[in-house]
C-alpha cells in the first residue's frame, strides 16, 4: 500500500515538474519524503519504495536511467542500516 | 537468550535490507546499461505523453529578472514598431522616391584578420608607399575596418546600420574596404534629430548634433534650450529623407540638463545599435531611374 502511495505521489510530481517549471524539484522532495520514511520506519521495503521514486524521477528528467534509482535505493539501505544498527530501531520485514 | 534472538533477528533483516539493495542495483544496472535509443525512447515518449496532458497553464515561469529583461526588450521593440509605424503612417506615400536604398552587408574584420589584407585593398595604395594595413588601421582614428569598399559601392559618410539602428559611418573607402567610425567614437560626428510620439503620431524636434562619448554613449550638442527635450526621446538620423521613410534610430535620450545660462541642452543618449555587432549593412541610396522617368529625360 505504502508502494503504491508514494509512486503515485511521484508520478504526480514529476508530472508536475514536466508541466510546470516552477515546480522542477517536486519528485526530489517526494524522493527526501521517501528517505525520511526509510528512517522513521526502516525496513527493506523502504528502500524499494525509495527506489521506486528515484525511477520516476529518472523517467521525468533527461538524466540516465536507472541513475536516480540507484542513488536512492543506496541512501535508504544506508538510513535503514544505520537506523537498524547503530540507533537500535526494530527492522521491519518486508 | 532473548538478546541473542533479538541479534540474529537484526542481522537476518539487515541481510534482507542488503539483498533488496543488490536487486535494486541489478534492475537499475540493467535500466542504465539498456542502449541509448531505448532509453531515450522511453524518456521522451513518457514526456510527450504527460506534456500532451491538458493543463491550465503550462506556460513556464522564468526567473524574476529575466522576466524583467523580457518584458523591458518587449518594451523596447513595441516603441520602436510604434515609432516606424508613426513615421512610415506620416512620410509614406503612394509615389515612389527618386532614391531606393540599398543594403551591402558588410562585415567588421578583426585585428588579427587585417594582417592578411593586401595593402592595396585598403585604400588603394600599392606597397611602394610603405604603408601596411596595420599601420593604416592604426594611424586612423576610425578603429574599424569593414570588408566593403568601393567596388560594392561604398563611400564617404555613408551609415553603417545594424537593422535599423545606426551603428557608425564610413569616414574611408579603399577598393575592397573601408574604415568605419562607430557612434561611440569621440570623434563621431553626426547631424540627427530628436523625435516623440504623441499619440501615435511621430512628432519630429530639433536638430542636433550627436557626437560619441568614450563611455561608449553619445551626447547631443546644439540642441538650443528654446526646444522641449525629454528623457525617452528617440534619436533619429538626420538628412536620410527621401532614401527611406522608416526613421534610422541612433538611440534614445538618457540624460538631458539645462546647466543655468547655458543657451544648449546637455544631452546624453544611449546609443540603440550593438556596439559588438560584428555584421553590418551599409546604406547606400540608388537613384530609381526607370521608375521616375530618369532615363527617359537623359
Amino acid at each position: 500500500m505504502g508502494f503504491v502511495a508514494i509512486t503515485a505521489l511521484a508520478c504526480c510530481a514529476a508530472v508536475l515538474e514536466i508541466r510546470a517549471p516552477q515546480f522542477a524539484l517536486s519528485v526530489d522532495l517526494v524522493t527526501v519524503g521517501a528517505l525520511v520514511w526509510a528512517w522513521l520506519r526502516p525496513a527493506p521495503a523502504t528502500i524499494v519504495r525509495a527506489a521506486a521514486v528515484g525511477l520516476v524521477g529518472d523517467l521525468a528528467s533527461e538524466s540516465r536511467l536507472g541513475i536516480g534509482m540507484t542513488a536512492a535505493a543506496i541512501a535508504a539501505w544506508a538510513i535503514v542500516s544505520v537506523r537498524g544498527r547503530w540507533f537500535g530501531a526494530r527492522v521491519d520485514g518486508i | 537468550m532473548t538478546m541473542r534472538k533479538r541479534s540474529t533477528s537484526r542481522a537476518g533483516q539487515a541481510r534482507q535490507a542488503t539483498r533488496t539493495l543488490m536487486a535494486i542495483l541489478a534492475v537499475a544496472g540493467v535500466l542504465a546499461l539498456a542502449p541509448e535509443a531505448l532509453r531515450s525512447r522511453l524518456q521522451t515518449s513518457i514526456r510527450e505523453w504527460v506534456a500532451a496532458v491538458p493543463w491550465p497553464d503550462a506556460s513556464p515561469v522564468a526567473p524574476e529578472s529575466s522576466i524583467a529583461e523580457a518584458e523591458a526588450k518587449l518594451r523596447r521593440r513595441n516603441e520602436e514598431l510604434e515609432l516606424a509605424l508613426a513615421a512610415a503612417e506620416h512620410e509614406s506615400s503612394a509615389e515612389a522616391s527618386l532614391l531606393a536604398p540599398r543594403l551591402v552587408q558588410a562585415r567588421v574584420v578583426g585585428r588579427l584578420a587585417r594582417r592578411y589584407l593586401d595593402p592595396a585593398d585598403l585604400l588603394g595604395v600599392g606597397s611602394n608607399d610603405q604603408i601596411g594595413p596595420e599601420s593604416l588601421v592604426m594611424q586612423s582614428d576610425a578603429p574599424q575596418l569593414v570588408d566593403r569598399g568601393s567596388d560594392r559601392g561604398a563611400s564617404e559618410d555613408q551609415l553603417l546600420l545594424v537593422g535599423r539602428h545606426v551603428w557608425g559611418k564610413i569616414v574611408e573607402v579603399g577598393p575592397r574596404t573601408a574604415l568605419a567610425r562607430p557612434i561611440t567614437d569621440r570623434r563621431y560626428r553626426g547631424v540627427v534629430q530628436l523625435a516623440r510620439l504623441e499619440q501615435g503620431a511621430l512628432r519630429r524636434g530639433p536638430r542636433g548634433l550627436l557626437e560619441g562619448s568614450s563611455d561608449g554613449t553619445c551626447r547631443i550638442r546644439l540642441v538650443e534650450t528654446v526646444h522641449a527635450v525629454a528623457v525617452d526621446d528617440w534619436v533619429l538620423a538626420e538628412g536620410a529623407e527621401g532614401l527611406t521613410d522608416l526613421p534610422l534610430v541612433y538611440g534614445r535620450v538618457t540624460r538631458a540638463e539645462h546647466v543655468a545660462g547655458a543657451p544648449h541642452w546637455e544631452i546624453g543618449v544611449a546609443p540603440a545599435a550593438d556596439q559588438e555587432a560584428t555584421r553590418l549593412s551599409i546604406l547606400i541610396g540608388e537613384a530609381r531611374r526607370e521608375e521616375t522617368g530618369w532615363a527617359s529625360l537623359q
